[in-house]
Formats: C-alpha cells, sequence, structure tokens
C-alpha cells in the first residue's frame, strides 16, 4: 500500500474485516507514495512470503506500476491479487492490459453497472470526451448534485456553515453508483459496495461485478481506533 | 565642474523627492486595499505579501552571499508545521507561536548548514534539497504527529494580547492588516541587515569568497547566519500561509515549492529586497490571468522565465533601473 | 538468502537505468559546466516517443534507436538557439535557471500531447519471458537492461578513453580554453556533448518505459534520484556516475527490501553521509 493517510485507512478496515473474518495478516509492505518508483524489490518479498492472497491499495500511477509487475515477476494467476477498486480503474486499466486480468476488487460503481442513472451518465461521459467514464468522473458529478442540492435546501445562503452541514443527511439521490446517502451517524456516504473481477468482455478489458454487497457506510478516518 | 555637481545633485533632489511621493501612495494603497476591492483580491494580496517575505529570504543567500538553495522550502514548511502542531495543541497567541516557529526554524538551518555551507556551488544546491526531501519525507511518514499526506487542518487564526485584552485576527481584513504588518517588519529588518556591514561582507562573499578569506573573515560563520536569517524569515512565511489556509500541507515542503520561490526571486530581480516582492507578486497573480486565455499557462509561465534568466537576468528590478537610467539621460541631456 | 540475491539482482537492474541517465548528465556537466535541470524531461520525452513509435510502428527496437536520434536533435538545436549565449563565467546560475525554465516548458507541453494519464510500454516480444530464479519468475527484460547498462559504460568509456573525440572531451573538461587555443572549435564540442548527453536520457527513457511506466511527474522523479546519483559519485565523471548508480540503485532496492517507509529518507541520508566526508563526492575532482 502507500504511505498516506489514504491507504493506511483502507489497509485498516481491509485488515480489520480480514482478521475478524478469521484470516491471518503476515506482512503488511508501505511503499513510497505517490509512486514507488521500482517496484522490484516488493515483488521479491511478495514471493519470498508465499502469501495465500495479496491485499493492495493504488490508485493511478503506481497502480500500473504494481499490477504489471505483479505480472512480469509471475505471481500473477499463482497468488491471487485482491484490491480497492481503485488500483483497476477505467483511468489506469489500458495502460495496465492483460496483467490485471484476475484481479478482483471492491468499489462503489463499475463502468457496467446496470442502472438507468448510470446508463445515461456513461453515455453522456463517453460522448462528452470521447474516453469511458472513471469512478472519480462519477465522484466528481455525484459531489457537485450534492452541493446542488445542499444550495437548494439552505437557499443559497452560504453564511451559515452549520447549517449546511445540518441539512446533509436528508440529501438522498440515484447516482450513477446506486442510491446514494450520508450516513447519519459518520457524515460519510453510505452506498452499495460491489465486488468486481477483471474479465475481457467482447475483446476489451473490463471490471464485471461479481457480487452487490449490498449497502455499506464508509468507515471514514478509522487511524486513531484500529491499528494493523 | 562645480555646474555639474550641482546639478547632479539636483536630479537627485528630485529622484528623492519623487520617491518619497510614490512611498506615500503606495502605503496608502496598501492601508485602503481591503476597501477598494473583492474579497477573493484581498486574498490574492495576502498570498503575494506571504509568499514575498518568502522570496526576500532566499534573496538572502540566493542574491546576497550567492549560495544557491534549492530546498528553501524545507523552512517554509517547518515553520508552516511548526505554527500548526503549537496552534492545535497549545494556543494560537502569537506570543507562543511565533518564538516557536522563529526558534524552531533557526536551531533547523543551524544543522541543515552546517551540513550544506561545507559545499559549495551545484553540492549546496543538492544537499539542500535533500534536507528538504527529508523533511518532506518525514511529514508523509510521521502521520501521528504530522497527519500524513493530510497534513495539519483546523487550525485558527492567531490572536494577540493576554486574557481579556486579546484580538484574534478572525476577518480577512483584519488578517490582511496582521500579514501587511510582518511583510513590513520583514522588509525594514531584512533591509538593516543587507545595508549593515554585515550585509557587507555577505557581497564580499558573494564576489570573491577566496578574498574575503585572506582579509580574515570568518566567512563560514557568515554564510552560517544568512543561512539561519533566510531561514527564519522563511519560516515566518510559512507559519502566516497556514495560518490564512487553516492548514499545513506536506506540499509546503516539497520541491516545486522551492522551485516557485526561486522562480519569484529571478523574474523579480536578485540581491535587490524589493525584486522578490515584485516577482511574487507577477508569478502569483499571473496564473490566475492566463489561465482564463489559455490552458497553457504553465507554458507561458516557463516561457516568461526563460526570456528573464536569456534577457534580462536581474529581473524586473533591472528593467526598471535601465529604463530609469534612460530617462535620467533624457533628462541631463534636456538641461 | 536466495531472496537477497534476487533483490541484488533487482538493485543491479535499477542501478543501470539510473546509470544511463546518470551518465548523460555527468557528461555535460564535465563538459560544460551546466547542470542540466531538464535531464528528467528528455528521459520523459524519451518515452513517450518511444510509446509513439511502438503504437504506430509496432516495434521496440525502432523506438530504441529513433528516439534517442529525435530527443539528441532536440538538444542540437537548444544548445545552439538558446543555452550558447549563456556560456560565461558570471552565467552558471542563468544556464541552471534555464534548464529549469525548459522543464516547467516540457512538463506542460508533454502533458498537452499525451494526456495525464498513465501509459505503459510493452517489452519487445523477444524479451517479454521470465526466466525462473529461486522463488520468483525473473523477466528477461530486466536481466536485457543490465547487459545494456554495462554495454553503454564499457561503451562510453572507450569513447572517452581510446578515442580522439574522447581526448578532446576529456581536455575539454580539464582546460576548455586550451582546447580552443588549440584550433579545435570548441562550440561544437559541447553541442556534441549536449546532444550525446540528451540522446543517452531518452535512451533510458525508452528503456525504462517497460519498468516504471510514463506519467506526468515521472521527469522530477527521475531527475532527483539522477542528481543525487551524480552528486554521490562526483559531479562530471564517468566512473563517478557509474559508481553513484550502484551505490543509490542498490539503497533504494535495499531499501525498500528492509526499511520500505524509509527508502527515500535512506536515499537522502546517504548522500548528505558521502558529502560529509567528500564533499565533492566518491570520484570528484576537489575544488570542482
Amino acid at each position: 500500500m502507500p504511505d498516506y493517510a489514504a491507504g493506511e485507512n483502507t489497509i485498516t478496515s481491509f485488515a480489520h474485516s480480514f482478521v475478524n473474518a478469521g484470516g491471518e495478516i503476515i506482512g503488511v509492505q508501505r511503499t513510497p507514495f505517490p509512486n514507488m518508483g521500482d517496484p522490484a524489490p516488493f515483488m521479491a518479498e511478495i514471493a519470498d512470503a508465499q502469501p495465500d492472497l495479496v491485499y493492495a491499495f493504488y490508485s493511478g500511477g503506481a497502480a500500473v506500476t504494481f499490477v504489471k509487475a505483479y505480472a512480469d515477476f509471475g505471481l500473477a494467476g499463482n497468488i491471487p491479487l485482491l484490491s480497492s477498486g481503485f488500483m483497476v480503474e477505467e483511468d489506469v486499466l489500458p495502460a495496465q492490459g492483460e496483467a490485471a486480468l484476475g484481479v478482483r476488487s471492491g468499489l462503489h460503481w463499475a463502468l457496467l453497472l446496470d442502472n438507468p442513472v448510470n446508463k445515461a451518465f456513461t453515455a453522456a461521459y463517453k460522448e462528452r470526451t470521447g474516453r469511458d467514464a472513471n469512478v472519480f468522473a462519477v465522484q466528481g458529478y455525484d459531489t457537485a448534485r450534492v452541493i446542488v442540492e445542499m444550495l437548494n435546501r439552505v437557499e443559497g445562503d452560504t453564511s451559515n456553515v452549520d447549517k449546511m452541514v445540518e441539512v446533509l443527511p436528508d440529501i438522498q439521490f440515484e447516482s450513477p453508483r446506486g442510491p446514494f446517502r450520508f450516513d447519519a451517524k459518520s457524515q460519510n456516504p453510505s452506498q452499495h459496495i460491489y465486488l468486481r473481477e477483471v474479465r475481457e468482455v467482447d475483446g476489451v478489458l473490463h471490471n464485471v461485478i461479481i457480487e452487490d454487497l449490498g449497502e455499506i457506510a464508509d468507515p471514514g478516518d478509522n487511524s486513531k481506533d484500529l491499528q494493523v | 565642474m562645480a555646474a555639474i555637481t550641482s546639478r547632479l545633485a539636483r536630479a537627485r533632489v528630485r529622484l528623492t523627492h519623487r520617491r518619497t511621493w510614490w512611498l506615500v501612495f503606495l502605503a496608502l494603497v496598501a492601508v485602503l486595499y481591503p476597501y477598494l476591492v473583492r474579497p477573493y483580491q484581498l486574498s490574492l494580496a495576502i498570498e503575494v505579501l506571504i509568499f514575498a517575505i518568502f522570496a526576500m529570504s532566499l534573496d538572502i543567500l540566493l542574491g546576497y552571499t550567492g549560495l544557491v538553495s534549492f530546498g528553501h522550502a524545507a523552512f517554509f514548511g517547518l515553520g508552516a508545521y511548526l505554527l500548526a502542531y503549537t496552534t492545535l495543541g497549545i494556543t494560537n497567541n502569537l506570543f507562543v507561536t511565533l518564538p516557536v516557529v522563529v526558534v524552531g526554524t533557526a536551531a533547523a538551518a543551524l544543522v541543515a548548514g552546517f551540513f550544506a555551507i561545507r559545499t559549495s556551488g551545484i553540492y549546496f544546491l543538492m544537499v539542500t534539497l535533500a534536507f528538504a526531501q527529508m523533511l518532506f519525507s518525514i511529514a508523509i511518514r510521521w502521520s501521528s504527529v504530522t497527519g500524513g499526506s493530510d497534513g495539519l487542518s483546523g487550525v485558527t487564526r492567531p490572536a494577540m494580547g493576554i486574557g481579556p485584552l486579546s484580538y484574534t485576527f478572525d476577518s480577512r481584513t483584519s488578517f490582511y492588516y496582521f500579514v501587511l504588518a510582518f511583510f513590513l517588519g520583514s522588509w525594514w529588518l531584512l533591509r538593516r541587515i543587507v545595508e549593515s556591514p554585515f550585509g557587507w561582507t555577505l557581497r564580499g562573499i558573494r564576489e570573491n569568497e577566496q578574498r574575503m578569506l585572506a582579509l580574515g573573515y570568518n566567512t563560514f560563520r557568515y554564510k552560517m547566519a544568512a543561512f539561519v536569517i533566510a531561514g527564519i524569515f522563511a519560516g515566518i512565511a510559512g507559519m502566516l500561509l497556514t495560518q490564512f489556509f487553516r492548514h499545513a500541507a506536506p506540499e509546503n515542503l516539497y520541491w516545486t515549492t522551492s522551485g516557485q520561490v526561486m522562480i519569484m526571486l529571478i523574474v523579480g530581480g536578485t540581491g535587490t529586497l524589493t525584486g522578490p516582492v515584485l516577482g511574487a507578486a507577477v508569478i502569483r497573480l499571473l496564473p490566475n490571468y492566463l489561465s482564463t486565455y489559455t490552458d497553457r499557462w504553465q507554458t507561458v509561465l516557463g516561457l516568461t522565465f526563460i526570456l528573464f534568466v536569456l534577457f534580462a537576468p536581474q529581473g524586473i528590478m533591472g528593467l526598471l533601473r535601465r529604463f530609469q537610467e534612460r530617462s535620467e539621460d533624457r533628462e541631463h541631456s534636456a538641461n | 538468502m536466495e531472496t537477497f540475491i534476487i533483490q541484488l539482482l533487482n538493485g543491479l537492474v535499477f542501478s543501470m537505468l539510473l546509470f544511463t541517465m546518470a551518465a548523460g548528465l555527468s557528461l555535460i556537466f564535465g563538459q560544460m559546466d551546466v547542470i542540466n535541470l531538464a535531464h528528467g524531461s528528455f528521459y520523459l520525452l524519451g518515452g513517450y516517443i518511444g510509446l509513439t513509435m511502438v503504437r504506430r510502428l509496432d516495434s521496440f527496437w525502432l523506438a530504441l534507436l529513433v528516439a534517442p536520434l529525435m530527443v539528441g536533435a532536440l538538444g542540437l538545436v537548444l544548445e545552439y538557439v538558446f543555452l550558447r549565449r549563456l556560456y560565461g563565467r558570471h552565467r552558471h546560475l542563468d544556464q541552471v535557471l534555464f534548464t529549469f525554465g525548459l522543464a516547467l516548458i516540457a512538463a506542460d507541453l508533454i502533458r498537452w500531447n499525451w494526456g495525464a494519464y498513465v501509459e505503459s510500454v510493452p517489452p519487445p516480444e523477444l524479451l517479454s519471458g521470465q526466466i525462473p530464479l529461486f522463488t520468483v519468475q525473473f523477466p528477461v527484460y530486466r536481466l536485457f537492461l543490465i547487459v545494456v547498462g554495462v554495454t553503454l559504460a564499457v561503451l562510453l568509456g572507450l569513447l572517452l578513453e581510446r578515442t580522439r573525440i574522447g581526448a578532446i572531451i576529456r581536455a575539454g573538461v580539464a582546460d576548455a580554453h586550451m582546447v580552443s587555443a588549440l584550433g579545435i572549435d570548441i562550440h561544437k564540442v559541447f553541442a556534441g556533448v549536449f546532444a550525446l548527453g540528451v540522446a543517452l536520457a531518452a535512451l533510458a527513457g525508452v528503456l525504462g518505459a517497460p519498468v516504471l511506466n510514463l506519467y506526468p511527474g515521472l521527469d522530477f522523479e527521475i531527475l532527483i534520484l539522477t542528481l543525487v546519483v551524480v552528486v554521490v559519485g562526483g559531479l562530471g565523471t564517468l566512473r563517478g556516475a557509474f559508481f553513484g548508480s550502484l551505490l543509490i540503485g542498490m539503497a533504494d532496492t535495499f531499501g525498500k527490501a528492509f526499511l520500505p517507509e524509509f527508502t527515500l529518507f535512506l536515499i537522502f541520508a546517504v548522500m548528505a553521509v558521502v558529502l560529509l566526508l567528500r564533499p565533492s563526492g566518491l570520484f570528484g575532482l576537489e575544488g570542482v
């Protein structure tokens, strides 16, 4: 995982659930952030540890570097790779190519997610930009939507910040990711999480949804509660 | 002969007069500024003043002493984190936070300087860069203290005074005056320093260190002192920026910040103290205006920078001086 | 032990990639006293040109040849039009700043032309397999990088030590004025060395693309590592670039293996210690 706050939160959450479910963690690697440089040393360490499963959290450049090196060193196919969905998102998948085949990931969205809002969104995005949408585009879209909904509710009065926070829990809508609302307690998004696997569909690599894990509230910043 | 001298003297008096009027005008604009512009432009002005302090501090090293530091963000970022940590943990009272920032950055500059000043030229550049990158790594890594890549947020604006007599610079306008006071104070202090015998010794080291050594100066100590002074003022700039944004970020320590302040200094003109102020204004404001016309504003910025390096190595100040000399020449020939 | 040997190989691979970069940077500095802060930009530009070549012509080998040539030609033009104006004793800082401005522009133009997404270049068919080695399948392409690096070191060494051009370059390092006094056009030598240096950076860019991929920001990442290498090794010497690359490449690899949290820290710590003991680097000439 990359050595920074979001990496730490994601890994902590995974480790927490993993251990509770009876898993055993035999090692954790924190790699330089934002980019890890030459990934080879990490691959050698993974090969040396011989785990049954590798969970990784990367995004952007580091995600491509990691996934490709994982395949280059012959680890792909031998040790299953599990990750947060950002690691094999549509923005990096073309660069990863076949190296990403079989990677499983959990995320609150997928390009092929079958709902009317998503169909409309992905089609409009492609028409406008010429590229497939990715989770960051969805997040940007939803964020703008939340801001608009919030402004509507306070009738454009931005002087009272507390009031703006107060209306947050009332905001609910159908997002490309499915139903979207805020968790009343943590004020983090509460949404469906999908288990996805990279497969070839009509000659193109995609994250295919293999299971809807149901609505889950984002645990948010848990670095103070849990430790790996 | 006497006629020429008196004519020159008269010209000089006229020039001093003109300069005084300019200063009065500038002071008026600075004081009334918050009432003349929109909040966004006031924010820009605050940023420019803060970066002006940062750029002036680098001028002490680069312009006056000839030490090219590529890691000046180390002290800027350190000031930012020290302020954030003290404010969040103890108090936002300036009587506490300012000494912490000054002593902390001075101590860090002493340590870094001990390593850096033994080297020169490109090696000095690299050691200073390395020091800044090391601090950056620590800021990212030691998240229990530094907040990791998120930095430290929730920093409150500074307060001054004791008990019921304390005042918090909460509003943007009051904070503008707070920063303006720091800017003027720094400008005055740094000006005093560079015009002192100490400042002239620094220039001597820049021109010819061997000669200064031969004259019996302990140049290591002088360079060290310059390094520490530059570090302190960079730290103060970092402190102000953190108070303004209410946030200390690892980017404050990153080498791009060092690069940016270097560009400000070069475009403004080194070894002048006024140059860095102009440079800070131009470099901070230019992207705001350019980005409305073109997406390639970074290219335009880079080109501007290159043109200055190629054709006006003395920066804006050099251009102004050339312009002034030419108009003086014209006045002379007219007389 | 087995993993140790694998890591040693990994370190060697990365060292050789760094050496390809550092050799060019060091050569330029030794000859012209210019620290080329755009060296990372030439690396990235080379890599992206390589990417386009591989996509259009489907030939990695052609990319390996053409990208350095194109970037080298660009280097010639830049030297002739701009850098040449900045030679002279008191303009060192201006030269450094010029290359810094160049790096800013290059970063923006590269992003404009090739986009901000991560791109990867597949290794050539011939080298795309793996060799089983203890616990891992070691990629053949990485072994190829070691071969290239060592070959390059030998070739550059021969060029500098055994040829007439090399003699002129070495003489230029020692005393450029003396060389011009002997009737050799030192400007031509400067231009040639600059072009060769940036072509090496572009070569490294193509070679490194299958391993490190291409993305905006890589230019400065690689530049900083290369600067550390030449400063540790000593500026202006081929030997310094070689052993500096080995030291930093190994520090990077073993740092990642044993102390992944502190890798960056470790590299700069190595540099600080070396400079403390030898202010001009391991093989640097005193008083440079």
